[in-house]
């Protein structure tokens, strides 16, 4: 279900372009590149996470971060399998 | 207002990797600086890369999943403008125009050029049903216009968009926008 906004923005007369408020990224093609590189980091962060879990009971800003981390690099990782699966067909 | 963090937004993509030429002593001691820390050793081609992949999930409708890139992305780098807007973006879209306030201003703190994170703020605000406070920030828009401050045509006809609704919240007219 579209969001109020997305109504307001999209579906109004104006057809307002609020996509554009977000600028166009450089390149994303690189990304399998950097396959091995996000794979090493990803090791790095779970470690990171898995001690601070182990050492503490509150989740504290930095170990948040690492949460963060370690979700962006999860996303990039799926993708680029995802990739290429799709080029593999 | 937000002030301009010159010193954090206007670091080149070389002042943080050393670049290729020679060092003085003090910097050839650190040479990559205490921003590469913050970035716990990603590379300008990875953030521009993870930066992308986030644009791509926004396009593909995918927002909630943009967004978890680009916090992933200000934790490695919190000085990354983009990121931030797309964060704002996500808020918007969910309709949390606290958080899409809050992100905006970090954005406009490290580029206080940023129209797009003028905008979400417009946005934010009038959503709000605060048109004093978005209407400043369209003031700021406007003379930024009127300085000859270039602008996309997205951005301008999103712009010129706000100030319809405005005039017609001052002339209390009813918009379908408000």
């Amino acid at each position: 279900m579209k969001s109020r906004i997305e109504e307001l923005m999209f579906h109004d007369e104006t057809r307002l372009p609020l996509l554009a408020l977000v600028p166009q990224g450089k390149n994303a093609g690189e990304l399998p590149k950097l396959r091995a590189a996000l794979l090493a980091r990803m090791e790095r962060v779970e470690q990171e996470v898995e001690g601070a879990s182990n050492s503490r009971v509150t989740m504290g800003e930095s170990e948040r971060q690492r949460r963060d981390e370690r979700d962006m690099l999860k996303i990039a990782i799926d993708w680029i399998a995802l990739q290429e699966d799709d080029h593999g067909k | 207002m937000a002030n301009e963090n010159k010193s954090e937004a206007t670091i080149s993509d070389e002042e943080v990797s050393g670049g290729n030429q020679p060092m003085e002593s003090s910097k050839a001691l650190s040479p990559r600086g205490d921003r590469a820390i913050v970035r716990h050793g990603y590379s300008t081609t990875e953030l521009d890369a993870l930066y992308s992949l986030s644009r791509i999930f926004i396009e593909s409708g995918e927002i909630a999943t943009a967004e978890r890139v680009a916090r992933g992305l200000v934790s490695i780098e919190p000085t990354h403008v983009n990121a931030w807007l797309v964060i704002a973006y996500a808020s918007l879209m969910r309709e949390d125009y606290g958080e899409t306030i809050s992100a905006a201003h970090r954005a406009l703190e490290l580029r206080n050029s940023s129209m797009e994170a003028l905008l979400f703020l417009v946005l934010a605000h009038f959503q709000l049903k605060d048109f004093q406070t978005g209407g400043t920030y369209l003031g700021e828009v406007s003379d930024r216009l009127a300085a000859s401050e270039r602008m996309r045509p997205e951005l301008r006809q999103l712009y010129e968009a706000q100030v319809l609704r405005f005039e017609e919240r001052l002339t209390g007219g009813s918009s379908k926008t408000s």
